[in-house]
């Protein structure tokens, strides 16, 4: 490399190394011949000077400081939640609970009422049948065209209302269903013999003429028979009694079936919507502690 | 407690032992940010978004010289600034380096000097740091990371994530480009700063 014969290269080779000789940075056979060179040569003595001179001179610059700290900021520890905080949470959560479980009960409620509504309608009807033939068949026997009359109402009879064979198959109703009736099974026993009934209801037979005849809306339960009875200036004997009775536990039975009418502010009602109201007051109040905090 | 033992700690979210960190380095840092960047606002975004980056990726930190690893960090940062600063440039701050009268904010005045000796080693200042915007980044900060802040050539290799031989070759270049242009502005230079054959 000092091989080299041209000066300016020689010069150029030693320049781009003083960097390294400052610094001990050059190998050792290097450092000992560049040495040697600035031994023999002015101007690369000087060009190390000055490029000392420029080491030291950045070296004395002022230091410019820093005007401000540049740490990061710490985070605050989380302070303690206040009592009244805590409090609200917890009644806020337990409010909103029991109204939850409140409307819950209700509504379940209200599902297990609705079912067997629907259920027993029919059976209520069911039931009332029976009754319908305990009421209708004394009047069928106090009748006297019912009783000259043998073949019509032995032709008729059977197909339009059950005679008194079929209803004692049938006899007695439930008696937890409808137990009206019982007042009146005393006078007209299912074992009891046309004749005997006949008998109890003479009285009453003549002016009863075209009620005698059977027909098919006459066992309707409703305003059917209503008319029959108005129109039969029959006193209110027995045998008016039972069909009254009788019609008097349809309706009874009718109004099991439909739903009673309900309040419209019902204690259950009044709880849900107090617990509503203590649920948002206290919610309210949770979240204006917070944001207080 | 120890260097290692704040930087594991700040390693695993502990703020004040990070800021312990940050109060020992911060001078360093904002020295060699308003070197590179010539501007104290610059200088001390960059020193900000430094630590917080520090902070950020100190996970990453896996041994080694902590100092090199951050001015590593600094070096991206100030490069970010520089990045910035070409984009909209400011005509301010060739008045503020160059503004002798009013010196750079936070400059140290602490040392007893007299007002001419303060004054010229502003004047000083603001020639270097001219001579300094003059040279390519990477050649300017070997140059300060090696003669201003006194870092080793393998801490400046680590800091700078280049292999030995480049930064000896940058250094190099950026001392003797240094060196002509303060021989050229030599007349900017304060008398008694001046090279022995060069003063009158």
């Amino acid at each position: 490399m000092f091989g080299r014969n041209h000066p300016a290269e020689l010069h150029s080779w030693v320049e781009a190394r003083l960097s390294d000789y400052l610094d001990h940075q050059l190998p050792a056979n290097e450092h000992a011949r560049l040495e040697r060179h600035l031994g023999e040569c002015a101007q690369c003595r000087a060009s190390l000077e000055s490029l000392r001179w420029t080491i030291a001179l950045v070296k004395q610059a002022p230091v410019p400081a820093a005007r401000k700290s540049f740490a990061l900021p710490v985070p605050a520890p989380r302070s303690q939640p206040s009592f009244g905080f805590v409090f609200a949470r917890l009644a806020t959560a337990m409010a909103t609970l029991a109204l939850v479980a409140m409307i819950g009960v209700d509504v379940i409620t209200r599902l297990g009422a609705s079912a067997p509504t629907s259920v027993m309608a029919p059976a209520a009807e069911k039931l009332a049948e029976p009754t319908q033939a305990i009421a209708l068949a004394p009047t069928f026997a106090s009748q006297p065209t019912e009783a000259s009359r043998v073949g019509i109402a032995s032709e008729s009879a059977p197909s339009a209302v059950p005679p008194a064979p079929a209803f004692s198959a049938t006899w007695p109703p439930a008696p937890t269903k409808a137990p009206a009736p019982l007042p009146f099974t005393s006078a007209v026993s299912p074992t009891q013999s046309a004749d005997s009934a006949k008998a109890q209801t003479q009285p009453a037979r003549a002016p009863a003429a075209g009620s005698g005849i059977i027909t098919p809306t006459m066992v309707a339960p409703t305003a059917t028979i209503a008319p029959t009875q108005t129109a039969t200036p029959v006193p209110l004997t027995a045998t008016a009694a039972p069909t009254m009775v009788a019609q008097a536990q349809r309706e009874a039975v009718s109004s099991k079936t439909t739903t009673p009418a309900e309040p419209i502010l019902s204690p259950i009602r009044l709880i849900e919507i107090g617990l509503l109201f203590v649920a948002v007051f206290f919610g309210t109040l949770t979240i204006l502690l917070w944001r207080r905090k | 407690m120890d260097e290692q033992a704040l930087i594991h700690a700040a390693q695993h979210g502990d703020v004040t032992a990070f800021n312990q960190i940050v109060r020992a380095y911060q001078a360093q840092v904002y020295r060699t940010a308003y070197r590179v960047l010539g501007e104290p606002a610059a200088a001390e975004d960059a020193t900000q978004d430094a630590f917080i980056s520090a902070f950020k990726h100190l996970r990453a930190y896996r041994g080694g010289s902590f100092k090199a690893w951050l001015l590593r960090i600094v070096t991206n940062a100030c490069y970010d600034q520089l990045r910035a600063k070409q984009r909209r440039p400011t005509a301010s701050l060739e008045a503020i380096l160059l503004d002798t009268d009013n010196p750079a904010p936070g400059v140290d005045r602490a040392a007893p000097e007299s007002p001419q000796d303060f004054i010229e080693r502003q004047e000083l200042g603001a020639t270097i740091q001219r001579g300094l915007g003059t040279l390519p980044p990477d050649q300017r900060m070997t140059l300060i990371l090696v003669d201003i802040e006194g870092l080793s050539y393998d801490e400046v290799a680590q800091a700078m994530q280049t292999n030995l031989g480049t930064v000896k070759s940058r250094l190099s270049r950026a001392r003797l480009a240094l060196r002509d242009f303060l021989m050229k502005q030599m007349e900017l230079v304060p008398a008694r700063y001046r090279l022995k054959s060069e003063r009158v």
